[in-house]
């Protein structure tokens, strides 16, 4: 139980004293190894690098770089004008645009706050001249890029499957219920909010891509929208493994980018640098999970939750409910990617032994976790969108509200309707 | 104390965090071109396998070169401050709180460092004898990356200055995780 502790509390300690996440969570392994006496400290690059030597991870950095080129490329851009074409003249166009523009970018940059800066750079601008309300056009940019990490391809799911060898097209595929309940809600608050005297102008601006005529914006943007298309059609065909997938989808991208002149060799190679740093900020948090897990398995800490859940006597519903609430609390001060890193494998297995479909949780839990984005304190995309709007924090917060209560009821959805998550997975394995 | 001592200090201190500044930028680079040839070594093998067949060693290759773009990734993220932390509570502190933790921070990168750098070493030489299975080389040359790690960790704690962190970043806004 020592061992246990000493972990825990040296992490979290760290990481509130400013630590990098990756260098808390080593020196707290070191901590324990030390305590525990479980032996030397080679077993922490033995574990950091067993933990990265696996292909399956360069769908990672693949599905960051398919995301960055998407943008640099201007094919978000597209996929704007065409739904605008559809929807921009309509009370509220805007903003159903940004969720439905958010759900695309986000769905394939799998980054939530990338899709907040590719969308919002393009539309506050746009709403603000429309006359929309400045801190309300920046809460539906930071709500709506929650959809992202979600929907399919997802990289925190990647990161479920890779720490827990849960099927990752099953894991996307139950992605798309919660994520087309959260796309409904979230439309709805704009219909409701459309209503009488409030944020949203009555008329909506000339809308500029109706005057290209539908042909002209349907061309521009059907090859964006296939990205999304060819790889779901490849996950759930099982046509390639999802590696392949995300590398074939970086290709099929920057092809698009080299076509229409807007990627060339210069920015490419900067799209890769910044590639690989991103995604090395992310993955080395999985390298250090190598040396977490390897102390987790010698304190035997699933057992003893395991056991502790038995003689609590917590059924399926407690246990779900006692979840819901840490990963909404843990998501608030922690990113999502360690949270799921460090916490998933501990709790997978009690929630197996309970009779929870592993998919289910693992999906229920990723969904969660995302609400921390647009929460305070911590609240990643609602900085991100205070910096492009030039909004002030608080009142930015108070007009996510009407969003933020839409999330907390489909995480409630979720967490206990276990048929939204897993009903597609089934129907489609 | 001659007065001009400060200034002579500042731009010290200006110099070395330049210095990192360069070198994190130049290991930025170096792993964006090992990411650069994982993707074309894959691509190429994606679409050479139904005419060739393709080559199974690009598996274990690839395995490689994504452990050094990891390990040189976040060696240029630890000089260049891109690292993932939780700082709501460092930035709420009174200012001598933030830079006593920063001292703190940085003398902890300094050991967990050095630890990684002499640990791996010899992790990296005993795996000398393990070899990649279908490439033929020894998976020493993976483990390597971590003392590597360890060494620009060990390099950068003592040379980056407290409150630095307004470098010029490579990641743009909202390349962030999640």
């Amino acid at each position: 139980m020592t061992e246990i502790a000493v972990l825990f509390l040296v992490m979290f300690g760290l990481m509130a004293f400013g630590a990098p996440i990756f260098v808390a969570m080593l020196t707290a392994v070191l901590a324990t190894l030390v305590v525990g006496d479980f032996g030397s400290a080679t077993a922490l690059p033995t574990q950091m690098a067993g933990g990265v030597d696996s292909y399956e991870l360069l769908a990672i950095p693949f599905f960051i770089l398919m995301g960055s080129l998407m943008s640099k490329a201007g094919l978000t851009e597209r996929i704007v004008g065409f739904l605008m074409y559809f929807i921009g003249g309509i009370k509220g166009g805007l903003a159903h645009t940004v969720i439905g523009a958010s759900a695309f970018a986000s769905s394939v940059s799998g980054s939530a706050p990338a899709a907040a800066s590719m969308i919002g750079s393009a539309m506050l601008p746009m709403m603000r001249k429309a006359g929309y309300r400045r801190e309300f056009s920046a809460a539906t940019v930071a709500v709506s890029a929650v959809l992202g990490p979600v929907i399919p391809p997802s990289v925190p799911m990647v990161f479920v499957a890779l720490v827990t060898s849960l099927s990752v097209g099953q894991l996307f595929i139950a992605g798309i219920g919660p994520g087309v309940l959260l796309i409904t809600g979230l439309l709805l608050v704009v219909i409701f909010r459309s209503r009488g005297d409030g944020p949203i102008p009555a008329t909506e601006a000339i809308n500029p891509y109706r005057k290209k005529g539908f042909r002209k914006v349907a061309l521009r943007a059907l090859p964006a929208l296939l990205t999304p298309i060819l790889i779901l059609v490849g996950v759930i065909g099982g046509y390639a493994t999802v590696t392949e997938i995300s590398i074939f989808a970086s290709a099929y991208v920057l092809v698009l980018g080299l076509i229409y002149r807007t990627l060339n060799v210069r920015s490419t190679l900067q799209v890769f640098t910044q590639t690989a740093l991103f995604s090395a900020t992310i993955m080395m948090i999985f390298a250090a999970v190598g040396g977490f897990t390897y102390v987790v398995a010698l304190t035997r800490l699933g057992s003893r939750i395991d056991a502790w859940v038995q003689d609590a006597g917590l059924g399926v519903f407690a246990f779900l409910l006692l979840t819901l609430v840490f990963f909404l609390i843990l998501g608030t001060v922690m990113d999502a990617i360690p949270a799921i890193l460090i916490f998933v494998p501990v709790l997978l297995p009690t929630a197996i032994a309970l009779g929870i479909d592993p998919i289910h949780y693992a999906a229920m839990i990723v969904v969660n976790l995302m609400v921390g984005l647009i929460t305070p304190p911590v609240g990643a995309l609602l900085f991100v969108v205070t910096k492009l709007a030039k909004v002030g924090f608080g009142p930015l917060v108070r007009e996510a509200g009407p969003f933020l209560l839409v999330y907390l009821l489909v995480i409630i959805l979720t967490t206990f309707l276990p048929a939204l998550t897993i009903g597609l997975p089934r129907l489609l394995f | 104390m001659d007065a001009g001592e400060p200034r002579r200090a500042k731009r010290e201190k200006s110099k070395r965090d330049a210095f990192v500044t360069r070198v994190s930028h130049g290991l930025a680079a170096i792993a964006g071109g090992a990411l650069l040839a994982l993707f074309l070594i894959n691509i190429i093998q994606i679409a050479a396998r139904p005419v060739m067949g393709g080559w199974i060693w690009v598996n274990d290759l690839s395995r490689l070169l994504i452990t050094w773009v990891i390990m040189i990734g976040a060696s240029a993220a630890i000089g260049l401050r891109e690292h993932l932390i939780v700082d709501f509570i460092v930035e709420r502190a009174p200012a001598s709180f933030r830079t006593i933790s920063a001292y703190a921070v940085r003398l902890l990168e300094f050991a967990v460092g050095l630890i990684l750098l002499i640990a791996g070493f010899v992790v990296a030489v005993d795996r000398m004898s393990i070899q990649y299975i279908q490439l033929g080389i020894p998976t020493g040359y993976a483990y390597l990356a971590v003392p590597v790690l360890g060494f620009f960790m060990v390099l950068f704690a003592p040379l980056m200055s407290v409150g630095s962190s307004e470098e010029p970043s490579l990641i743009q806004d909202g390349d962030e995780s999640q």
